[in-house]
């Protein structure tokens, strides 16, 4: 494997100084679950790794005082699955974070690292995109706020700029009575990238219900299927489960790869949305 | 750092970033943890820190300290008493749950912390889903993992109640003596333990560690080699490459064209280029990336079907034939004829792709210098080997020794199944030992050993198949292009298999089967549990089906209408005069199939039943001298040691042979030891191979032992003056009308007469004819029958196998057991088959490079298996057996696929089974 150098900032000035380093290919990192076999495949090849780990913040889980949950970006996957705070209002982010690799995998990986990879078919950002988070991001300027709708630009691609860090995530309190899903489409049970992902979220509205879905691994991004999310929250759900899948299918270009092909995860985004909306409405019936 | 491990604290020096497993193996001896994959997938590794299950071979040790560490060494002790195993592992040696023995200790572990978690806390049942889900990602490749999920029910059984749960019992015929119970494997109590020893659990003082320079591209010429910024790497002590192979270079187990080192040129990406010796092996990973290979890269043989194309660049540019390695033929009545004759003709086109074994344990071999110590006089090679001389004869070869000067000494084999037929490391590691006179451990990580070793060949098949109105099949016509890759291994002999079986266990008046074995850029291709008629049992069995449709027929009713038994002719024109259990078989399947209850009804979920048959010979046959060889030698103290060199895999060739052994003696099984596998104190078995083991090697100790019983019987019958045909051997005594003596006593009258104690017999399988010459090809065949439940997601096409029910006639069950094992594994293997595995290349370059881009099943997957033994016995067999190994792996694809075809009414014509075909529009 290609030697780099390691560093572990304390603070974000010392990381904003190693991240400007002239003439380098320094790549911030977290859990490493993914650059580390990346570097050993030759994927990235970097002469510097800053390690965010250690910053101010970046593994804080807590209420902020409007109610909100941020999240650090250094969290870890099992955090959240095993976190009660995220549980009392978030736990779509926890069943998201249970998803990803294995048990292992998940005590390291963290939740920024899921996103900042950018790959389409990560398992949390569906989740974050339903309970409308946004992502903070520090810049030698000061702080930016970015809506995860507008967070990922392409498969592997970020709003983030070169000398940026993502520092977390701010996800709102939703709204009383909220239910939400995040189910998905893989070869096997556990343990594999994703075929189709897609989360549904559902609260109470005049006397209906108003509907978010997001979907993982069909697009260059994740993505939000708002006209799927108007057929529901317009109507009753329950019948318009079809109308909304297909709504929520126009929205994709899913790729052929080792996994699916591209008809085959096309297909599956109606069936595994249709399982979603499903899943949030029987809960929403029992409630 | 410090480390506390089962109790006792370790002052360790270690690098900041080993891994824990790397420490507690290398440094500290505690080789009971093993390591699969090296990617926190496979789950051998697993021990418990604090309690909890942790994949060692990607935790940090440094982590590691200041918590309490346990391991397989010290499972037994933590449970109280040192001296007693803990529930779980006598639960796992009473229910045979432990077969090649690389997985058992991680599973265990994984097993030892749902225990500590939950089971110790619950007084009430627990479900077999709550075991699954705690062993969820623990890989086996041997057990099929029934026998794991009994034997852990039976500790939490025993643990809540006092009593454990009986093994559970198939029936067989009448026991004798010792044949046909249920002993548990003799090294079962090491393998629980951690005691058991593989390659890489050996080391010797003074080793390097070796590591291989693999091809970069598929096909390429090779202008240059430059290792010498390599070879100036301070610590590093040889390097090598085709100019330093004193022997001849080249290897193979029927053609030597197999590069030791690749020297013109590089024919597939897991050819070896050159290899390293140095002082660990981070060094020796390092000094590889310094050697610099100048290739000129050539246009890649990417498949059968493109190397058949008379354009088509040549694997082997010195071979008259182009790419063909071999056209293999069957040739039985007269086809046009057999067709005209038909009602219903079928014919289609299937392809498999290629497999890998996916053994546990990866590839290692150590070899010692001639004379580095006393215990090494001749250079010797450590290695976990299917066909251990001849691992002796290739490494002699390339070195150029003869091949007395050379000793290969067997380790136990973390699972082969095929896969450790072939040579890998053992040559390499023998060339860098002479040359630096040192001890050379080569142990291959997962991702090498998917590179580097043969796999099961890809196919295409197109079979036609036509049969009469009533059913009776009158022709076959075949044509097989298999995909052997870039050297000959064992293709030749594979695809004969493949070609023999292509009529399938009927009676086929009519055959013409011809198969292309072509040679490709893409790995080797070679010997796979089921050798060849797993790939054309897949299409066989489907014409069946479809023919069964055609025809308004029922699956069951066809075969038994045209199923082999004794008096039938094979396509190969072998007359069948025994043993043919298939109509027993086909009975007992179909019965118990009619019996089941049907399952719930699940929405959206189409659940059908789907069946096949399979046969596969036992033994080389073809004209082969099909021999083996065992010693029997007694001991004065009562005891016996049987010793051949042939391989226990996992499969339980050192029980049978035991078993074989004290029958004969009439002594206890545990008064018979096994030694196997030593070129120097065994005497050569034969490669195991070609299900033959039981019905060679097992012939092969019986007969020893009946030698040295008429030995024993002459002698005692002068003693006593009696006739020798009055005395009886039982209970470790011999015994005529009132006289007695123990085996021990008689033992000292043999010594005390001079005579030998050990006896050798050299067993040859009866004689057999080879292809194209009518008579017996094979000594016999096995016989199957699986029927397959499955339950097909309408929306995803995502199958599940619900159920299978298996019968299977490998003749006389020695240890029953040990025989279900074969057949579970063999099924949960043929279900990775059909649904999930698959070793995929483009263009020559292997996609499938670590253990998680490839599928092997879980626990998850094993359905509720249903099973039969038939026992068919063969006259020549040892108490009538025949084989075991592979058959049951060969029915059960397509039997599922048979079974999608009858929920969904779609064909699969191509492995494995994509749901994406399946899901039905608008679902």
């Amino acid at each position: 494997m290609r030697p780099f150098d390691y560093y572990r900032p304390e603070s974000f000035e010392e990381a904003f100084h190693l991240l400007a380093l002239p003439d380098k290919t320094v790549i911030p990192m977290a859990g490493a679950t993914d650059l580390l076999p990346g570097v050993r495949d030759e994927a990235f090849a970097p002469d510097v790794v800053v390690d965010v780990k250690g910053l101010p913040g970046l593994r804080d889980l807590k209420v902020l005082e409007d109610g909100a949950l941020f999240v650090g970006a250094a969290v870890r996957m099992n955090e959240l699955v095993h976190s009660e705070l995220v549980g009392r209002h978030w736990a779509v982010l926890a069943e998201g974070a249970g998803w990803m690799g294995n048990e292992q995998v998940r005590n390291r990986a963290t939740i920024g690292g899921n996103c900042c990879t950018a790959s389409p078919a990560a398992d949390t950002p569906p989740a974050l995109l339903v309970l409308e988070a946004s992502a903070v991001i520090k810049t030698i300027q000061g702080d930016r706020r970015v809506p995860m709708t507008e967070f990922f630009t392409g498969p592997k691609r970020t709003v983030l700029q070169t000398g940026e860090l993502l520092a977390g995530f701010e996800i709102p309190q939703p709204p009383l009575g909220t239910v939400a899903r995040y189910v998905k489409l893989s070869r096997r049970k556990k343990g594999d990238l994703t075929i189709v992902g897609v989360a549904a979220l559902a609260y109470p509205q005049d006397g209906g219900y108003a509907w978010r879905l997001a979907l993982g691994a069909v697009a260059p991004t994740p993505v939000r299927a708002p006209k799927a999310e108007a057929l529901l929250t317009k109507g009753h759900a329950a019948e318009r489960i079809e109308q909304a899948a297909s709504a929520a299918y126009s929205f994709c270009s899913p790729i052929s790869d080792i996994r699916a092909s591209a008809e085959y995860r096309t297909a599956m985004v109606i069936a595994m949305t249709k399982r979603a909306i499903q899943g949030v409405l029987e809960q929403l019936e029992a409630a | 750092m410090k480390l506390s491990i089962n109790g006792r604290e370790y002052e360790v020096e270690a690098p900041e970033d080993r891994s824990l497993a790397d420490v507690l193996r290398r440094e500290l001896g505690l080789t009971g943890t093993k390591i699969g994959c090296g990617e926190g997938q496979c789950g051998s590794c697993t021990v418990l820190i604090d309690g909890r299950p942790v994949r060692s071979c990607v935790y940090p040790a440094r982590r590691a300290a200041g918590k309490e560490i346990l391991t397989i060494e010290g499972l037994a002790a933590s449970w109280g008493d040192p001296e007693r195993l803990h529930p779980l592992q006598r639960a796992f040696i009473d229910h045979g749950a432990v077969q090649c023995g690389f997985c058992t200790p991680g599973v265990l572990m994984a097993a030892a912390g749902f225990w500590n978690k939950y089971v110790a806390n619950q007084s009430g049942p627990v479900t077999d889903e709550e075991i699954k889900r705690a062993l969820g990602r623990n890989a086996c490749r041997c057990t099929g993992y029934a026998s794991i999920l009994r034997a852990m029910q039976s500790a939490i059984h025993e643990y809540q109640t006092g009593e454990p749960r009986p093994p559970i019992d198939v029936e067989t015929m009448e026991p004798l003596a010792v044949i046909g119970h249920s002993h548990p494997r003799p090294d079962v109590v090491a393998k629980v333990t951690g005691a058991a020893r593989f390659t890489d659990d050996y080391a010797f003082a003074g080793m390097l560690y070796g590591a291989t320079l693999r091809a970069a591209h598929p096909h390429a010429r090779i202008l240059a080699i430059d290792a010498s910024q390599a070879r100036a790497l301070p610590g590093v002590h040889a390097i090598l490459t085709h100019q330093d192979v004193p022997g001849r270079n080249r290897h193979g187990l029927v053609y030597a064209d197999w590069p030791v080192l690749c020297d013109d040129k590089v024919r597939y990406r897991g050819d070896a280029v050159a290899i390293v010796a140095a002082d660990t092996p981070e060094i020796a990973a390092q000094a590889l990336d310094l050697i610099q290979v100048t290739y000129e890269p050539l246009e890649t043989v990417a498949s059968a079907e493109t190397a058949r194309r008379p354009e088509a660049p040549k694997v082997h540019a010195e071979r008259a034939g182009g790419n063909l390695l071999e056209h293999i033929k069957v040739r039985h009545g007269d086809v046009a004829q057999g067709f005209a004759e038909a009602d219903v003709i079928v014919e289609r086109e299937y392809h498999t792709p290629t497999y890998d074994h996916f053994f546990m344990e990866p590839e290692c071999s150590i070899a010692v210098p001639a004379g580095y110590d006393e215990a090494h006089p001749k250079l010797t090679v450590y290695v976990g080997s299917q066909i251990p001389y001849a691992d002796r004869d290739q490494v002699a070869a390339a070195l150029g020794l003869p091949h007395e000067e050379v000793r290969v000494t067997g380790a136990l084999i973390g699972g082969g199944f095929g896969g450790k037929e072939d040579v890998m490391g053992q040559i390499h590691a023998a060339l860098l030992a002479e040359a630096t006179q040192r001890p050379v451990k080569i142990l291959y990580t997962r991702a090498e050993s998917l590179l580097a070793h043969p796999k099961r060949h890809a196919t295409v098949i197109r079979i036609k198949t036509g049969a009469r109105k009533d059913g009776t099949l009158t022709a076959v016509e075949a044509e097989l292009v298999g995909d052997a890759g870039a050297y000959a291994s064992l293709s030749t002999k594979v695809l004969t298999r493949a070609t023999t079986h292509a009529t399938g266990p009927y009676d086929v008046p009519n055959a013409k089967v011809d198969c292309y074995a072509m040679y490709t850029n893409n790995p080797p291709a070679g010997a796979f549990r089921g050798f060849g008629v797993t790939q054309s049992a897949f299409a066989v069995e489907q014409n069946m089906d479809i023919l069964a449709h055609a025809l308004g027929m029922d699956p069951f009713e066809l075969r038994r209408k045209n199923a082999l038994q004794v008096g039938s002719t094979t396509a190969t024109g072998q007359l069948l005069r025994e043993s043919v259990g298939l109509l027993d078989c086909l009975a007992w399947v179909e019965e118990q199939v009619a019996q089941l209850p049907p399952p719930p009804e699940i929405p959206h979920v189409r659940i059908a039943w789907g069946m096949a048959a399979a046969y596969k010979n036992t033994g080389l046959g073809g004209g082969a001298d099909d021999a083996a060889a065992a010693d029997v030698e007694v001991f004065p103290d009562g005891t016996a040691e049987v010793r051949s060199s042939s391989a226990d895999m996992g499969q339980g060739l050192t029980t049978v042979v035991a078993q074989c052994v004290a029958e004969v003696l009439g002594l206890p099984f545990g008064k018979v030891r096994v030694l196997l596998s030593d070129t120097d104190l065994t005497p050569d078995g034969g490669p195991t191979t070609a299900s033959r083991q039981t019905f060679v090697t097992g012939n092969a100790a019986r007969l020893a032992a009946e030698g040295m019983r008429q030995r024993i019987a002459t002698t005692a019958a002068k003693r006593w003056d009696i006739d020798p045909q009055t005395l009886s051997f039982a209970g470790g005594e011999i015994r005529s009308g009132d006289r007695v003596a123990t085996l021990a006593e008689a033992v000292a009258w043999l010594q005390n007469e001079g005579r030998e104690t050990r006896l050798t017999y050299h067993y040859h399988a009866p004689e057999t004819r080879p292809l194209g010459q009518g008579g017996d090809m094979h000594v016999a065949f096995g016989f199957g029958v699986q029927a397959a439940q499955v339950a097909v997601d309408e929306a995803t096409g995502k199958v599940q196998v619900l159920r299978i029910v298996a019968a299977s006639d490998g003749g006389r069950a020695i240890n029953p057991r040990a025989l279900l094992g074969q057949i579970e594994g063999g099924i949960v293997m043929g279900i990775g088959t059909a649904l999930s595995e698959e070793y995929r290349l483009e263009d020559g370059v292997p996609q499938t490079r670590r253990w998680a881009d490839y599928q092997i099943p879980l626990i998850g997957d094993m359905p509720e298996l249903i099973l039969h033994i038939v026992e068919h016995p063969v006259a020549a067999g040892p108490y009538g057996a025949k084989g075991i190994g592979e058959l049951p792996s060969i029915p059960t694809a397509p039997a599922i696929c048979n079974a999608i075809y009858a929920a969904t009414g779609k064909r699969i014509q191509t492995l494995p089974v994509a749901p994406e075909s399946l899901k039905s529009p608008g679902k």
